[in-house]
């Protein structure tokens, strides 16, 4: 049996309503990628994240303040957590800095880890994507420097199709660029005060939410960072 | 007639290595289900590292789960594989056929249970290959021995090979030689953590009897029962048993063990089948004129790869090595494509055959492409689970992986350089820089491997080279206040440490370091150290 042709006023009505509904979750936070709250890892930072924690298919930006700021540490945390719901956790490694036994002294298991050093930056961008877009890798962690608009919005949606979280790690140098990551953090170190205990002193972080979908934008926790 | 015989030893652990060389340098545990009459899982075959955590062909695998480094050799938890014994004989059946280059017959020994070094095992592990055109005390059979050597090493076995005059005799020195009678041969090192070392013997016609005598009379490839017989009566090498009345003999143990005797001294003639070469998986097309277009090589690769694909139709075999060659104006350039998975997914393979070639340098001017396919594997369906297994069950070791993974693994390898993508595997090591090795992403689940000892604290980012720094800012016997290097200055505000790591006296340079971490003015934390035999400091990490 033939289908009735719509007629012409039904069809930018109901397309009118799709659009006001997916605006309305974009400017409420709500989800469009997924249901599934991934912890970052840490209760402080997840109280002050919109909807309590990271999705999968998103894109978190953390902006660490120079060499040392805890932030690749406090990324690879957070994409760490979301292997938990199962998949691989990808980290992509073009500088060849990254040292597997920190991750395993942070709990992750090296099994599901797989590390990616690329040659050029333009195949890290390539891998990237692969990636991001790749249903069996849960999370993918990166140092990534400089990367034009057109590439961002890319990453953003092979992100979204794969449903990985993709943490994004950069300068603080990058903050007022243009983005296209669901949410911008920037991580700042903060110094011992008073008298230091001696042996494994916990490592404290600011962080502030620079942009994000929803309300949240501006606020601040201060977290442990493992050791 | 003179017969050639090549013993893979080994040859369940050896497939498995063939198959997956990320597995090498880590314990290996095969195991299959035991015969009727018996009951569960038994290790077939181990590696030598599992042989010294007392794991031994026979072991029931549970005891194995159980008792698994009790020795305290602190080893990690060992790779248990199963053992897929249709995929191995297909594979020895390759293996002969490949040898037809050598000889125009070649066959598989027969399986029987028979006693080799190691137990009772009764699968076929030998090739046996007719040599009438050579004779075993010439220097062409000494060429030929050693091209075989190197053929098979190439393809990633180690082998016992042995030339004399009859196949008995060929198959008792491969299997019962002292090594230290053998020719000398090259064995890759990789080959050292495999049980039994490689060797080359050949033995003219004429001491074929004086070559048998010294050797144990399982070497006449008799059942377990009868050698058992023997050793009760003292009789231990095949000497003391020829001088015995052949009469007797037989009467008392039974034909077989005369007829392997005549087989052995080539007073009875021993046939065996030879096989035939199955369809052949290359194939080759002539461009004429040549190719110039990259487009062009490729439309006459995806053309090739429906043929493959066809020969292997019907077959329930994928591809698992492809290789490609290009023939130019002066030479051959090739390359090779590594599958996790056995495909035969003719849009998959066609998509990694485009990544590979975009970065592939052709020739000038391409005259010939041919495509062949290596290594195949059988196209496995797996049950899926209920349940997943528990993190850290040894028995979920050989659990697939998800082909979406494989296919995602296999397209960075083509784009990417091989050794880019890579599963990290930490060592038992304390210096930094020799602490972890990258490994090929395995096709499946490894099991927990170690972990550094709880406390340690590492960086996330430890630089290639360690950046040298100049303290200052202290008096002798302190720690400085703050370093500079070319670009920065570090002032400090608390450390902590030291850590010693002296080690590496075995390598070219020893180390010997107080490892601290210092935190600046700022919060920023940093890995440093002092190299105590130079007194220069030097960063390391960052707590980035």
């Amino acid at each position: 049996m033939l289908r009735q042709p719509k007629t012409a006023s039904q069809v930018p009505v109901q397309q009118l309503q799709r659009l006001r509904k997916r605006l309305h979750d974009y400017s409420s936070g709500n989800s469009t990628l997924g249901t599934t709250v991934v912890s970052s890892g840490s209760q402080e930072l997840d109280a002050i994240l919109p909807g309590g924690g990271f999705l999968p298919g998103q894109l978190i930006e953390w902006l660490g303040e120079g060499d040392g700021s805890g932030a690749s540490t406090l990324a690879l945390q957070a994409a760490w957590q979301a292997v938990s719901l199962g998949g691989m956790l990808a980290v992509l490694d073009h500088a060849k800095f990254f040292f597997p036994p920190a991750a395993s002294t942070l709990g992750i298991d090296l099994d599901r880890l797989l590390l990616l050093r690329s040659g050029s930056a333009q195949e890290e961008f390539w891998a990237l994507d692969q990636l991001l877009r790749s249903p069996e890798v849960a999370a993918t962690w990166v140092s990534l420097g400089h990367c034009d608009d057109r590439h961002f919005r890319r990453l953003q949606l092979s992100a979204e199709q794969g449903g990985t979280l993709g943490c994004l790690v950069r300068s603080s140098r990058m903050l007022g660029r243009p983005s296209w990551a669901h949410l911008q953090l920037l991580v700042r170190p903060v110094p011992l005060q008073g008298l230091v205990p001696p042996g494994n002193p916990l490592r404290q972080l600011e962080i502030t939410i620079i942009r994000c979908q929803g309300p949240g934008q501006g606020k601040q926790a201060v977290i442990c960072l493992p050791q | 007639m003179s017969t050639l015989c090549i013993w893979l030893p080994d040859w369940p652990l050896q497939y498995i290595l063939a198959c997956r060389p990320e597995l090498y340098g880590r314990p290996i545990i095969i195991y299959s289900a035991s015969r009727a009459g018996s009951r569960g899982t038994r290790v077939v075959s181990c590696c030598q590292r599992s042989c010294q955590a007392g794991i031994q062909p026979g072991t029931p695998l549970a005891e194995v789960e159980a008792n698994w480094d009790r020795r305290g050799l602190a080893l990690p938890a060992p790779q248990l594989v199963p053992r897929d014994s249709q995929a191995e004989h297909n594979q020895l059946q390759l293996l002969a056929e490949a040898c037809l280059q050598f000889s125009p017959q070649a066959s598989l020994e027969s399986a029987a249970d028979i006693v080799r070094p190691g137990g009772c095992q009764s699968f076929p592990q030998a090739l046996l290959l007719h040599t009438r055109h050579l004779v075993p005390d010439s220097g062409d059979s000494q060429r030929l021995l050693r091209t075989i050597q190197d053929n098979f090493s190439a393809r990633g076995y180690q082998v016992r090979l042995a030339h004399a005059g009859t196949p008995g005799a060929a198959w008792a020195l491969a299997h019962y030689s002292d090594l230290s009678t053998s020719l000398p041969v090259s064995i890759p090192t990789r080959f050292v953590r495999l049980g039994r070392p490689a060797g080359a013997w050949r033995v003219p016609c004429s001491q074929t009897q004086a070559s048998l005598d010294p050797l144990p009379v399982e070497a006449l490839r008799i059942s377990p029962q009868v050698s058992g017989l023997l050793h009760q009566l003292g009789i231990r090498q095949i000497g003391q048993l020829r001088q015995l009345p052949r009469q007797q003999l037989s009467l008392r143990f039974g034909p077989e063990l005369c007829r392997q005797l005549d087989y052995a001294l080539g007073d009875r003639q021993e046939l065996f089948p030879c096989c035939q070469p199955s369809a052949s998986h290359l194939h080759r097309q002539l461009l004429e004129p040549p190719l110039v277009s990259r487009q062009a090589v490729q439309q006459a690769l995806e053309h090739l790869l429906r043929q493959l694909l066809d020969s292997l139709a019907g077959s329930n075999r994928g591809i698992l090595q492809l290789l490609c060659r290009f023939q130019g104006e002066r030479k051959q350039h090739e390359f090779s494509l590594m599958l996790y998975l056995p495909s035969v997914d003719p849009g998959h393979l066609s998509s990694l055959l485009r990544l590979h070639l975009e970065h592939f340098d052709l020739p000038g001017q391409v005259s010939q492409v041919e495509m062949e396919a290596t290594m195949t594997g059988s196209l496995e369906r797996h049950q899926q689970q209920l349940f997943s297994p528990a993190a850290g069950d040894l028995s979920s070791n050989h659990r697939p992986l998800p082909v979406s993974l494989g296919h995602l693994l296999e397209r960075l390898c083509c784009r990417l350089e091989a050794d880019s993508v890579i599963h990290p595997r930490l060592l038992p090591e304390a210096q930094p820089e020799h602490c972890w090795e990258p490994s090929r992403p395995s096709s499946s689940r490894r099991g927990p491997g170690r972990t550094l000892a709880p406390g340690t604290i590492r960086p996330l980012l430890l630089l290639p080279t360690p950046r040298r720094l100049s303290p200052a800012g202290s008096c002798p016997g302190e720690f400085p206040r703050h370093f500079d290097d070319n670009h920065r200055r570090y002032r400090v505000a608390h450390h902590w440490g030291p850590e010693r790591i002296e080690t590496g006296w075995w390598r070219k340079a020893a180390v010997r370091r107080d490892y601290y971490r210092v935190e600046l003015v700022s919060g920023h934390r940093f890995w440093i150290y002092q190299d105590l035999y130079r007194g220069s400091w030097f960063l390391h990490g960052e707590f980035s």
